[in-house]
């Protein structure tokens, strides 16, 4: 075969993080969060099997993210342009901050708690939300005490948990100013060896930054799988509903044009 | 000849001790005033001495000498004296520089979007971010850190710190303190995207204020900016204690030099890998 042949015949390995998560969002916003709202509103049989598609596919691009986590691609993933303007600043870590998956399941038991004192006061209520049946509606009132319980444990866990990886990332950074520092008057400044130098650092801290990297995904992965683990069917739906429309929400492109010319408040 | 040597000495010590009184007052002085009008005293005293032992001619070359030295020396404190100010105003207009930045991207009015541009900046690549960022800029203690490693292993840095252990001991209780201010502005804007998902108009249980959608982003954006503006005041604030508080003029203008150097070669490390190396892939077996 020659040469030219062979580059044409030559399979494809690996495809752009961009495009991948473009897919990986498409797949959500097209297919499995259409699916869990049938099953939600009517078609119940199926409404494990869809929530268990959805816990997959956000474990699987966590398990991606951490694949594609390497000395090189590291600080790519830690600012994902493939995330738009409107995203990125809430996003810690490259992607959700894991307290995010806890408020979401906590704002439901607020809400339901709210309902029982005031059930005439509606206004606050989503119209999706009200559309549900009754098992659905009521998923969270009256809470397990183990379920509670399962929270604080998870956000007492966090509290220790992400701020020691933001200490982490810290320390990375200045080990490597600190090493930069330490060669800096060996090399003539702009020369060969000050580039070397240089190189060396950021090589050493990249390693650094991709186990900060996979610790802040593994997070996120355990506090998806422990709330999977704590909840109900219809809680996990609900749950994994208002994840998936709050990450496809960001993309909604009306929002986004108005965002794109929006001026920044004067005050 | 014992003689003239020991005289030669006495004179030279006179000498400094003329130097050190025109050095250190005013010319418009009356203290000066009294230097100058005692100094021909000095000189006549000197002078006879000289005469004595080795005769006139001798004694008025050897202080025409004196006289020309004295000129040039004059001339060489004021050039000194210049050279310093002129360094006093490169590091205030350098860090004046650094200020401005600093303002241009909190004050002026931009459009929501920018607030995204300032916290992952075009013109920076991924890896000068990760390296050093923190909130879109320089990381305040990564800027004392790298003072206190330079200060560790210069040895023209460390020669002019009178006191290295003393400065290591200011630096550590600096970088302790920043560190703590950093903590503080990292916790709000934690808290801005842990709890982003109840306010921004897209959240699964709706607020329950009612508004158009734009509006929540809006505020949210207010927020954050309101901690970029709190992280771009604590960078300049580290800047400034290196320059103004711990070091003398010469060492914050070698670390200023220091400081820029080392920034460019991060980005230009940064971007030719950025170049080298393309986008992230992923293998295509990935769901």
């Amino acid at each position: 075969m020659s040469p030219k042949l062979a580059l044409f015949g030559r399979k494809k390995t690996t495809r752009a993080f961009k495009d991948y998560y473009a897919q990986w969002l498409h797949t959500l916003k097209a297919t499995l969060l259409p699916l869990l709202r049938r099953s939600l509103s009517s078609d119940h049989h199926l409404l494990s099997t869809h929530v268990e598609s959805l816990h997959h596919h956000f474990q699987s691009y966590y398990q991606t993210l951490d694949a594609a986590a390497q000395n090189d691609t590291v600080a790519h993933l830690l600012h994902p342009t493939w995330r738009n303007p409107m995203e990125a600043p809430f996003l810690w870590l490259g992607d959700l901050h894991p307290y995010t998956f806890t408020n979401l399941l906590r704002s439901f038991l607020d809400k339901d708690s709210d309902e029982s004192s005031s059930d005439e006061d509606v206004s606050c209520v989503s119209r999706d939300f009200l559309d549900k049946p009754w098992h659905v509606t009521t998923a969270f009132r009256s809470p397990s005490k183990s379920l509670m319980a399962k929270i604080d444990q998870i956000e007492c866990g966090l509290r220790l948990m992400a701020p020691a990886l933001a200490v982490r990332y810290r320390n990375a950074q200045a080990g490597f100013v600190e090493k930069v520092g330490a060669e800096w008057e060996k090399c003539e400044s702009g020369s060969a060896a000050a580039r070397e130098v240089v190189a060396e650092a950021a090589t050493a801290e990249m390693e650094e930054l991709v186990g900060v990297f996979v610790d802040a995904n593994r997070l996120r992965r355990s506090v998806l799988a422990e709330i999977m683990g704590c909840t109900s069917i219809y809680q996990a739906a609900l749950f994994y509903q208002g994840l998936a429309q709050f990450l496809v929400g960001f993309w909604d492109r009306e929002l986004l044009r108005e965002f794109e010319r929006c001026k920044m408040p004067i005050y | 000849m014992e003689c003239y040597t020991s005289i030669k000495k006495k004179m030279a010590g006179m000498k400094s001790m003329t130097w050190k009184s025109k050095s250190s007052v005013s010319p418009s002085t009356n203290v000066n005033q009294r230097n100058e009008s005692s100094f021909p005293t000095l000189a006549v005293g000197i002078e006879r001495h000289l005469i004595c032992i080795t005769g006139e001619d001798q004694s008025w070359e050897n202080y025409g000498l004196w006289r020309q030295e004295q000129k040039m020396r004059a001339a060489r404190l004021e050039k000194q004296l210049k050279a310093r100010w002129a360094l006093e105003e490169l590091i205030e207009e350098q860090l004046n520089r650094f200020n401005a930045l600093y303002n241009q991207k909190t004050m002026v009015p931009t459009r929501l979007r920018d607030v995204s541009q300032i916290l992952m900046p075009k013109g920076s690549p991924a890896h000068e971010l990760a390296t050093l960022a923190w909130l879109g800029d320089w990381r305040p203690s990564a800027v004392l850190d790298l003072l206190r490693s330079l200060a560790r292993s210069s040895s023209s840095l460390s020669s002019s710190l009178s006191d290295t252990a003393g400065i290591e001991r200011i630096l550590n209780q600096l970088i302790h303190d920043i560190r703590i201010e950093e903590a503080v502005i990292d916790e709000e804007m934690t808290e801005i995207q842990a709890t982003c998902i109840l306010h921004l108009p897209f959240a699964p249980i709706k607020n329950r204020l009612d508004g158009p959608a734009l509006a929540f982003v809006q505020s949210e954006f207010k927020k954050i900016h309101r901690v970029i503006t709190k992280a771009q005041k604590l960078r300049f604030k580290a800047l400034q204690l290196v320059v103004k508080k711990v070091l003398n003029q010469t060492d914050a203008a070698e670390f200023l030099v220091a400081f820029a150097r080392i920034q460019d070669l991060i980005h230009q490390f940064a971007t030719q890998h950025k170049l080298r190396k393309g986008p992230v892939s992923v293998p295509v077996t990935a769901p």
